[in-house]
């Protein structure tokens, strides 16, 4: 009992310090702002881009309506991958206290989940107000009062689950080199592409595609549409029940898992092997 | 200039010969007057210590939105063009595409656009001298100077 309250309070420490350092120790509001600007602009790039090819030809709402639901969920990625493993440089690099917190008693992997997880109101903020000012501007067809909201969330928790443990390896990995601090953009960049944010994944070349159709995110993307959407979501996959894909989001996520467990403990041993996790890196 | 090159060999994009000096020209212009609003910006970092980071971070999107990085600035329309256009960029860009790329459709004139740079070289260089001194002033007092802002 004693081990788990102060397992519980080791992790309340981690998300209240992940929320301090990606916030910078701004203001709340002032750092909500900053949060919401970026993917706002970024989902009206897409727009305006979109709207000048397709010459505001007929029949572009549901495309529309397909690339901003991705583009305002991708932020729960943006701020889930990039911001952790990005994160997990920074505590050594530039905070230089990962070696502390590494042997401390708090569960390691409690503590990068409760990082993780701090970064996690920016980003349902972001969507909420990426997806409601999109909705309004572009008369987009949700309708709040019809949304599948069980599926959303069911949805967007496994998800969540299985972006930090994605970034949990990868950020592990990005330790093995002295100047790690970016890379998590890069990562994310490369997730952006195969996940079906901004366009189906059929269109990605044979093997692309093939690879995309293993990542959980894809069927997460296709389940909030689908949710949020209804019959106006543009499906990836026309042939498969709402239970299919949830059921397909289910096996990828646990296999994601599985697999970011293998890959961080590897890195973790090579890590402590060389003197990676006190190493002095960047900054 | 290697993306640049292999773009445009990958898509087929023909440039105007003619108009790669001239858009030379408009470019040195352009990174003149952005340097000026840079400085013009530096200011506030002094001030505003950890904000000022995010506030950077957060600007770097809606710059690409409004400077027409990825389409042309006409398609948002004169008010939001006009607003867009105090950011050097959008004109340079604007000027530059015209000259290169002929065909693309044109936020104003390609004269009145490089008229409009060279102001915003003046006018930023000399907001920013007074900004700078004002600031610098008001960090030493609040000594903020050697504040640790990130």
């Amino acid at each position: 009992m004693i081990a788990t309250i102060a397992q519980w309070r080791g992790f309340k420490a981690a998300t209240w310090l992940g929320w301090e350092i990606s916030s910078n120790w701004t203001r709340p509001l002032m750092f909500l702002i900053y949060s919401v600007l970026r993917p706002i602009s970024a989902a009206f790039i897409l727009v305006v881009m979109y709207r000048v090819i397709s010459g505001r030809a007929p029949g572009t709402t549901d495309y529309l309506a397909f690339l901003v639901s991705g583009v305002a969920f991708w932020s729960f990625v943006q701020y889930g991958f990039a911001g952790l493993s990005n994160g997990m440089a920074e505590d050594r690099g530039e905070y230089r206290m990962l070696k502390y917190v590494y042997t401390s008693p708090v569960d390691f992997y409690l503590y990068l989940f409760g990082r993780g997880l701090a970064q996690l109101a920016s980003a349902v903020a972001s969507a909420l107000i990426v997806l409601v000012v999109a909705t309004i501007a572009l008369s987009l067809p949700i309708d709040p009062l019809r949304v599948n909201y069980p599926v959303l969330v069911v949805g967007s928790v496994l998800a969540l689950a299985a972006v930090i443990g994605m970034a949990m390896a990868y950020g592990f990995l990005q330790l093995q080199a002295v100047d790690a601090h970016g890379y998590g953009e890069l990562g994310a960049s490369v997730l952006y592409v195969i996940s079906g944010a901004i366009f189906p994944i059929t269109v990605l070349p044979g093997i692309l595609a093939t690879i995309a159709s293993l990542s959980p995110l894809v069927y997460w993307m296709e389940l909030i549409r689908r949710s949020l959407l209804d019959s106006h979501a543009i499906r990836m996959f026309p042939t498969l029940s709402d239970a299919d894909v949830l059921l397909r989001l289910v096996v990828t996520t646990v296999a994601t898992l599985l697999l970011a467990h293998l890959v961080f403990s590897w890195a973790d041993r090579r890590a402590r092997r060389r003197g990676l996790i006190d190493m002095e890196s960047n900054w | 200039m290697t993306l640049l090159i292999v773009v445009s060999v990958l898509f087929g994009v023909a440039y105007s010969t003619s108009g790669i000096l001239p858009a030379l020209g408009v470019f040195i212009l352009t990174i003149c007057a952005l340097y000026c609003l840079g400085m013009l910006l530096a200011s506030v970092f002094l001030f505003y210590h950890r904000e000022a980071w995010h506030l950077a971070d957060a600007l770097q999107e809606p710059i690409y939105f409004l400077s027409g990085f990825y389409f042309p600035i006409r398609s948002l329309g004169a008010f939001v063009g006009g607003v867009g256009s105090l950011i050097p960029l959008t004109l340079g860009l604007d000027a530059i595409r015209q000259l290169i790329l002929p065909g693309t459709p044109q936020f104003i004139p390609l004269h009145w656009e490089i008229v409009a740079v060279v102001g915003q070289i003046v006018l930023y260089a000399v907001l920013s001298q007074v900004s700078l001194r004002y600031l610098e002033r008001r960090a030493r007092q609040d000594a903020r100077l050697i504040l640790r802002s990130t």
